[in-house]
Parts: structure tokens; sequence; C-alpha cells
């Protein structure tokens, strides 16, 4: 294999590395970014994942 | 600095044919491949290959020419500097730094100038910020600091709020995790003694460059943001004042409505407002602001996106510009038509390219074509990182960071440029996404 050939090889496996790498990376930001979008909570939403009546805070839960 | 007229005309002959080599090895290699594939699709690849890779070049070129005569300008020192300098406002706007704010308070009560106020508007910040910054109220010899506080409406309508209750004709915009070099002040007031320029850019650098991520962030800032700024600082028509460090005429600012908060870039926003008001921005190179830069890939991207977006937005916002040369300001369309080029076609032809190369590569085993077109990026990159490095004093083992920030570090910024520019296309919802601090500062 001659030099030039080799040096391809090297960039093209880099190319398609990179190019993986930021594709996959964007996904993971788009859904970090809906997951942080999600931590918003309705009180509803809330009774039914507790499945309880109520819900209770503590004194320093309340302090804003 | 006046620079001797005969090394102007041997820099721009060096320029020329550094170029013209360039132009021709790319031409000559493509052209090769391209009459010996028969596939005409291929040839059109080849064909768009050649022609932006000589755009690009030709950029790189042509910013490399206008940001050396603009260091070494005769027409900068030509204006005439009064014996007052004039008080200057600088803004502050600060929404949760409270990790920041103390540091770049503490940096800008230490600037070198005659007589200036700090204004920072706390914009209802969840944390500390205000607490933090309010310990500084008051005078400080020959500096006053004033701190307000106000309900949470986005970075432009603190800026507002603090440039409408500053008390002088010249407002300097920074960000809170700002630290700006002491000789700042003095150093970008005096252009704006020329009375056609409304605006100065400074230039901004990476205080946080303790891993890979951030030295390419740095090598970026300096080859690339700062090398095109001060080349279009030339012309009088930079394109984005950037965020950390920006000075204003005020007059200029109500005489185009200040910020607007419809785009995640409201400074490209209003520095498009200026130039198609018809006023001149210039940039000065040795105002250095240090700003903190995203430590991971995930903050990085982050930020890219956000900024892809808001420059997009601003773009379409002013693209009525675009299509009216004879009604409109030429600079501005000039301008509009080479963020097109920058923000749009760049990234999507690099995508384009690096996936046309792989497909040649795999089909045709043309390895020569793929050397080259990596090489010659490589080696303009280079000359344009050593000629900033040179320039700006910055070390010289960034030249190590050249091949992995054309391989890797561009194509995969770029690759974030294209998906946000889908998404913008179809306009889908975006939020702010605030970078979280690490107070490096």
């Amino acid at each position: 294999m001659d030099i030039i050939a080799f040096t391809a090889l090297i960039i093209l496996f880099l190319i398609v590395f990179t190019l993986i790498l930021g594709v996959l990376s964007y996904f993971a930001f788009k859904a970090r970014s809906r997951k942080k979008e999600k931590k918003t909570l309705t009180y509803e939403e809330v009774l039914n994942e507790l499945g309880r009546k109520y819900i209770f805070f503590k004194d320093e839960q309340l302090k804003i | 600095m006046v620079m001797n007229k005969k090394v102007i005309i041997i820099f721009g002959i060096v320029i020329v044919m550094f170029g013209a080599v360039c132009v021709s090895i790319n031409t000559y290699i493509s052209y090769t491949y391209f009459v010996k594939v028969t596939n005409i699709f291929i040839q059109m690849g080849f064909f768009i290959l050649i022609s932006f890779l000589t755009a690009v070049i030709l950029r790189y070129l042509g910013f490399l020419w206008f940001s050396f005569l603009n260091t070494f300008s005769i027409t900068k020192d030509k204006i005439e500097i009064p014996k007052q300098y004039p008080k200057i406002s600088i803004i502050v706007p600060a929404y949760n730094e409270e990790k920041t704010i103390a540091a770049s308070i503490k940096s800008m009560l230490d600037l070198d100038y005659p007589k200036y106020e700090i204004v920072v508007i706390d914009d209802g910040s969840k944390d500390k910020t205000y607490e933090v910054a309010n310990s500084f109220s008051g005078k400080h010899g020959n500096v006053t600091v004033r701190v307000f506080t106000k309900s949470n409406g986005g970075k432009a309508n603190a800026l507002n709020y603090g440039i409408t209750h500053s008390e002088s004709s010249i407002v300097m915009c920074v960000d809170a995790d700002s630290r700006l070099q002491k000789d700042v002040l003095w150093r970008m007031v005096k252009h704006l003694f020329d009375p056609n320029v409304a605006a100065v850019a400074g230039a901004v650098k990476i205080v946080n460059t303790q891993n890979l991520i951030t030295k390419l962030q740095q090598l970026e800032y300096i080859e690339g943001l700062n090398l095109s700024r001060s080349g279009q600082g030339f012309l009088r028509a930079v394109n984005i004042i950037p965020g950390p460090i920006g000075m204003f005429k005020k007059s200029a600012l109500e005489e185009v409505g200040f910020y607007d908060h419809d785009t995640f870039a409201e400074d490209c926003d209003l520095t498009l407002k200026l130039i198609t008001a018809g006023f001149n921005v210039a940039y000065e190179p040795d105002a250095v602001a240090w700003t903190e830069a995203p430590e991971d890939v995930i903050s990085l991207i982050k930020q890219r996106y956000r900024w892809t977006r808001g420059i997009l937005q601003a773009i379409r916002k002013h693209s009525h510009i675009l299509w009216h040369l004879k009604k409109s300001n030429k600079i501005a369309f000039f301008t509009l038509w080479y963020m097109q080029f920058e923000g749009i076609l760049w990234p999507f032809m690099d995508t384009f390219a690096n996936v046309f190369l792989i497909f040649v590569a795999l089909t045709y085993g043309l390895s020569l074509v793929v050397v080259s077109w990596w090489v010659l990026l490589t080696i303009v990159d280079a000359a344009a990182a050593l000629f900033c490095l040179l320039l700006t004093g910055e070390s010289l083992l960034y030249m190590f960071y050249v091949p992995i920030y054309r391989l890797f570090y561009i194509t995969f910024l770029n690759i974030v440029k294209v998906f946000a520019t889908i998404e913008e296309w179809f306009q889908l919802d975006m939020t702010w996404g605030k970078l979280e601090r690490k107070g490096r500062i």
C-alpha cells in the first residue's frame, strides 16, 4: 500500500468516525433537551405518580 | 501601527501566489479525476468540489489580506483623538451568574480608563446573582457600580434596560462571564470618534483552555471568528458584534430601536440593523475579552445549535435586503449574502464533500483526491492559524491542533449546523439553552 492510499484510508476512517459521532451526539443532545423540558410536572401528574390523595411538602420545599 | 507600503505589497503578492498554488493543485487533481470518471453525477460532484474548495480558499485568503490591512491600517491611525475621553457605561446583563459575576465585576473595576460606570442588570435570577453583584454597588475611585434587578425578560430585554438606565452616550455591552483586558475601553472608544462608525467589536478568547475541546475552540476563536471579524473590520462591516465585547454609540442604538428579542442571536440581529441603517461597524483586534467556553461535547452542541438557529433567524428577519440590491444598502446586501454562504452553504457543502469523498473512495478507489482535499484545507487553515497566532502573540503550540481542528472539529460542528439549519427551516420550537458556568474566569 502506498503512502497516499494509506493517508487516504486514515482520513476516511476519521471522517466516517466523526460523521457517526456527530450524528449520535446531536441526537443525544436532543434527547437530553427533551428530558429537561419534561421536568415540569402538573399537580395531577404527581398525584397519579404517587397514587395518593394528597401531596405533602416539607417546610424547606415551600420556601421560595 | 503604520506599515511600510513595500511590506503590504509583498504580503499581498505572497497571499495571491499562495492562493494561486492552492487553487491550481485543487483544480488539477480534481480535473484529472473529473475526466477519468464517466458517471455524470460523479462528474457533477467533482465540479461542485472544485468550485467549493476554490471559494473556501479565496475566502480564507481574502480575510487574511483584509485582516492584515486592518491590523496595520493606516486610516485607523488618522482618526483624530480628542483630549478628553468620553464617559462610558458598561452594561452587564446577568441571569443565574452567581459563580462568575464577582470575578467579572472585579475585572471591570480595574480597567485603564479615566471615567466609566458599570451597570449590572440582574434579569430575575433564581440564584444569588443580585446579592453578589449588589455587594459591589457604589463608588470605587473613578468607577461607579450600579446594580438593578428586574423580572426575567431575556438577555435583549436586560441589555435594553441597562442601556436606557445608563448615564453615558457610549455604552459597552458585555456578558456576565466576560473578563476584560485592562485597555479595552480606550482601544475601542477611539474608533467611535469616526462619525460614521456606530459600533466596535472586540476580540474574544477563551479562558478555560484546559482540555482538547476548549483548546480547539480557542483555535476557532483566534483563527476563524476573530480573523473574519478582523477582515470585515477593514471594510467597516463586521456582521456580528460578539456578546462578550461590543461598544456602541447610544444615539445609533436609539435610531435602530435597541436590541430585539425575536431572535436567539440578538447581537447578530442588532449588528445587521446597524449595517442596514447605513452605519459602519469596526473591529479592534487588541481589545480582548476572555470568556468561558463549553467544556463537554453536549454543551458545545447546545451553544452552536443556538448560535446557528439565532443567526439564521437574524438572516431571515433581514432577508428582504437579499433581493433588493438597488433599493437597499450595498454593504448590508453583500453582508447578508456572505452570511448565507458562511451559515448555510458552507456546512452543507462540507458535509456533502465528506459523504461524496467516502463514496468516491469506496467506489473508484481515488485516494489522491481525498488526500488533496484534506491536505489543501489543512494547509489553508495552518496558514491562517500561523498568521493569527503570530499576530495575537498566542502560543504557537496551537499549530499542532490544526490537523485535528480540520479533520475532526470542523466536520463535527458542521453536522450540528446542518441539523440546526434543517430544524430552523421547519421552524421547530427551541429554548435558550443557557450554558452551565464552571466559574473559571
